[in-house]
């Protein structure tokens, strides 16, 4: 991966977008206890990542922008920072790999990509709560689906139904977010390229 | 200073220790806290404190932070409440020892694991975190992640400026996904003409990253030696029973 000084300031810019994102509505979101906020969040991340690859088409950029982010994030003082700091960087690292196993950049390699990237926020406290914090899998699994029939308005007995919406409404983020990075991508570009042409 | 190296942009007399010393420290607080079985997590957060203490007490100030302690709190109640066969009752609740022992070890790691994270990004500044990526192999990293920090108060400033003249203009009240989308194109946009600035600006200063040396990162003679002993005592946590 030979990168440029363009491709690096642009990995920069997209980084601190990706990080404001972070330290403003992130806050934001949690202080107002909003449903599927880590998703919400991610999916925008997410979508200021893949519109970075729209601008840095080499491999390895929105991994990149992920740990930039994530350095971001860790230097912002006074917040606990350990889990996001996890979230962002393997969330970026599965986009990335989407978006290589794809090649050129394309509208379906975006929709995976976002998917599969917010795929990980639903699998994230499975894996750090779950296996790392020594809790297990059953207890995470018995927080998610209390948490989960808690936002969705369903009794917790339904077990299928909860996962099978939880996982359904983060792919749909996700896919909108991918969706959304493609167009708003080829949104700017079209709103820059006057200005690049005189 | 004798067995004293420092870079440019070290924050000086109040750094206990160079920069690859508080790496050190960070991944014994990491390594420790997750390779360390049963009550050795104890042990494990108690060093870290003790490091915290030591070289970075800054990071203390975490332990202030009610966040933390709700994390905690967290960890404890669900492992007490589900973690077994109960033991004791309190009240209606029935609580499990084993449980309560889970528990506690998971907020120990917990608290070794911030007070490890929030050492680190309080004593080691980011030019000297880049330095240290570009010579690990991430080479452009570190320039990148400066762009970053220098860009981060332009891009929040023009952001919310681009938010307020959309809201003016009633961009919210109808259509709102539209508005959020226009909002997306216009920050992102502005910051990329930003980003051409930037471009320039190293370009006129004939930068380049083939001849770019990376950014210098403060080291003393104890580093190596305190990540010797702490990879040795994290080794011993991890073996012995």
């Amino acid at each position: 991966m030979r990168l440029s000084t363009r491709d690096l300031v642009y990995i920069g810019v997209f980084g601190a977008l990706w990080g404001v994102v972070e330290m403003t509505f992130g806050s934001l979101l949690h202080a107002l206890n909003v449903p599927f906020s880590g998703a919400v969040l991610t999916g925008i991340g997410m979508t200021l990542a893949l519109i970075g690859r729209l601008f840095v088409p080499k491999r390895g950029s929105v991994l990149l922008i992920g740990l930039v982010s994530a350095f971001l994030k860790m230097f912002s003082l006074g917040s606990i920072v350990v889990n996001p700091m996890i979230g962002i960087v393997t969330e970026a690292l599965l986009a990335e790999i989407v978006l290589s196993a794809f090649g050129q950049p394309r509208r379906l390699s975006f929709l995976v990509a976002g998917m599969l990237a917010l795929l990980w926020t639903f699998a994230q406290p499975f894996f750090t709560s779950g296996i790392l914090g020594g809790q297990g899998l059953a207890t995470v699994l018995g927080w998610t689906l209390q948490k989960g029939a808690k936002a969705l308005g369903m009794l917790p007995s339904a077990v299928a139904a909860i996962l099978a919406l939880l996982i359904g409404i983060h792919l749909l983020i996700g896919g909108v977010a991918g969706v959304l990075a493609w167009d708003a991508g080829r949104a700017v570009r079209a709103r820059l390229q006057p200005a690049e042409r005189a | 200073m004798k067995g004293e190296k420092r870079g440019r942009g070290s924050l000086g007399a109040q750094r206990r220790l160079g920069t690859p010393g508080y790496l050190a420290c960070l991944a014994f607080s990491l390594a420790a806290s997750m390779l360390a079985p049963g009550w050795n997590v104890g042990v494990a957060c108690v060093l870290s404190l003790a490091l915290a203490l030591a070289f970075y007490p800054a990071a203390l100030r975490v332990l202030a932070n009610g966040r933390l302690w709700l994390l905690v709190a967290l960890l404890l109640a669900p492992a007490c409440l589900l973690g077994g066969p109960p033991s004791w009752a309190l009240g209606p609740l029935a609580l499990s020892q084993p449980g309560l022992a889970t528990g506690l070890q998971m907020g120990l790691r917990a608290l070794a694991i911030v007070v490890g994270v929030a050492g680190f990004a309080a004593s080691v500044p980011l030019s000297e975190l880049a330095g240290l990526l570009e010579r690990v192999g991430l080479k452009g990293l570190g320039f990148a992640l400066g762009v970053a920090m220098n860009v981060l108060p332009v891009i929040h400033e023009r952001a919310t400026t681009a938010y307020q003249a959309l809201q003016l203009r009633g961009g919210f009240r109808r259509q709102r996904l539209q508005a959020l989308r226009l909002l997306l194109v216009t920050v992102v946009a502005n910051s990329l003409r930003y980003a051409d600035d930037i471009v320039s600006a190293a370009e006129a200063r004939a930068f380049s990253l083939e001849r770019s040396r990376p950014l210098p990162v403060a080291w003393r003679a104890r580093d190596l030696a305190l990540a010797g002993l702490l990879a040795s005592i994290a080794v011993a946590l991890a073996v012995v029973q």
